[in-house]
């Protein structure tokens, strides 16, 4: 029996919390990058 | 006298026992070895993995049951998920995760270039695979090979051998799978878009990007954790600075190591009996969709992007968000270049591609809570 309802499911929810997971990851990164810039150690900084 | 030696012809020569199938695999396993050396096609897995198809196709031979060698192997390396996790941990050491560091947007386009993992698996299942073999085979297309091979290791075991060689194989076909797509989803202007210069990324800020993202990704996705945490460990122990032997291990010998390993059980998880089937070139066929499907939606994420943003981002870097690291942003770059020689794509396009690593891992603890 082809499961469709569980397919469903997981095709959903597989889609919003890979991009919930990696918004907030975005968002923290881009929140380090503020306060870097601000408090940042331009002496250690790489080269981008 | 007599009896016994043609028994014993008849039961303990090989070549009495060699049916098509095995030369057909052999065949095959020979084709993969000479793509490997000859064109240089992902050779460090194809070698070892023609040379498993070769082994484990010889008659009387039955080095992957019971107290086999490679049986022994597969058990505890792939069966217990040690090789793919260690694996993982080596590409953490070489991974320079700067280029997302300098531009966090990219996490949105790596988690959109996983978008046709689950659309494959509907597809996947409509056509009379399970759902476990199903999500194995839409995870082809996060084009990594260690979450390929950790997945369908617990998800779709019978499936291993087939599912890893496919992902593997379209790796090492991305200079020839993406172009197309990348083209067929931008106009000429939308590829001479010239982004501009990232801002510099401080070395505290890549120590602390590992310890982060663990602890983020775990407190979301408690199955990722195995994933996430070799992946974060390794790339640690790079940016920390202090720990040059660890690193040195970690992306060398011991990634080295396992990619032997790896390679030859995943090679001998191929015997003619379960390779010639309708459904392996089902699954090669379903990849091949899976891969471009997967990178044409990194591109349309960043085309959609644009629309909302000043600062308008190269759509070619887009496809680069399946991981395939680095070989999807080097045809993100070299693609950018044949319409615009000044155009520098390679660092831009690192941040979508390491960023797909990152959403590779998570999508797939994402399958195994819901189906373990």
């Amino acid at each position: 029996m082809v499961e469709w309802d569980t397919a469903i499911k997981v095709f959903f929810i597989s889609i919003i919390g890979t991009f919930f997971s990696m918004g907030t990851l975005t968002l923290i990164i881009k929140l380090l990058g503020i306060i870097f810039a601000y408090y940042g150690d331009e002496k250690n900084g790489d080269q981008e | 006298m007599e009896s016994a030696l043609f028994s014993f012809i008849s039961q303990e020569i090989g070549f009495l026992h060699l049916t098509p199938g095995h030369v057909l695999m052999w065949v095959i396993a020979s084709s993969l070895i000479y793509l490997a050396i000859k064109k240089k096609f992902e050779p460090y897995l194809l070698l070892p993995i023609g040379f498993g198809i070769i082994v484990v196709n010889l008659p009387l031979v039955n080095l992957m049951e019971g107290d086999g060698i490679l049986g022994i192997i597969y058990n505890i390396g792939i069966g217990k998920d040690l090789l793919p996790l260690l694996i993982f941990m080596g590409v953490g050491a070489m991974t320079d995760f700067g280029p997302l560091l300098a531009n966090p947007i990219t996490f949105i386009i790596g988690a959109a270039a996983q978008v046709g993992i689950p659309i494959i698996m509907l597809v996947a299942l409509a056509l009379g695979f399970d759902l476990k073999e199903a999500v194995s085979i839409g995870i082809i297309g996060c084009a990594d090979g260690p979450i390929i091979i950790y997945s369908a290791s617990k998800l779709a075991p019978k499936l291993l051998g087939v599912i890893g060689l496919a992902g593997y194989s379209y790796m090492a076909l991305v200079p020839l799978i993406q172009p197309p797509v990348m083209k067929l989803l931008t106009t000429s202007k939308e590829r001479r878009i010239i982004m501009r210069q990232k801002r510099k990324v401080s070395q505290t800020e890549k120590i602390l990007f590992p310890l982060v993202t663990t602890v983020v990704i775990i407190l979301m996705v408690p199955t990722s954790a195995p994933i996430v945490i070799m992946l974060m460990v390794g790339n640690l122990f790079r940016e920390a600075n202090v720990v040059d032997r660890l690193h040195n291990v970690a992306e060398g010998a011991l990634l080295n190591l396992c990619t032997i390993f790896l390679g030859i059980c995943v090679g001998a998880t191929m015997n003619a009996a379960v390779f010639l089937r309708t459904e392996t070139l089902l699954i090669f066929f379903l990849g091949l969709v899976n891969f471009a499907l997967c990178s044409a939606f990194g591109i349309v994420m960043v085309k959609l992007l644009n629309l909302f943003r000043k600062d308008k981002i190269n759509p070619l870097i887009g496809s680069a968000g399946v991981s395939a690291v680095p070989m999807a942003a080097r045809t993100s770059h070299i693609v950018g270049q044949q319409e615009d020689s000044s155009n520098w794509l390679l660092m831009h396009a690192m941040g979508p591609n390491v960023a797909g690593v990152v959403a590779s891992s998570v999508i797939a603890g994402i399958f195994l809570s819901l189906l373990l």
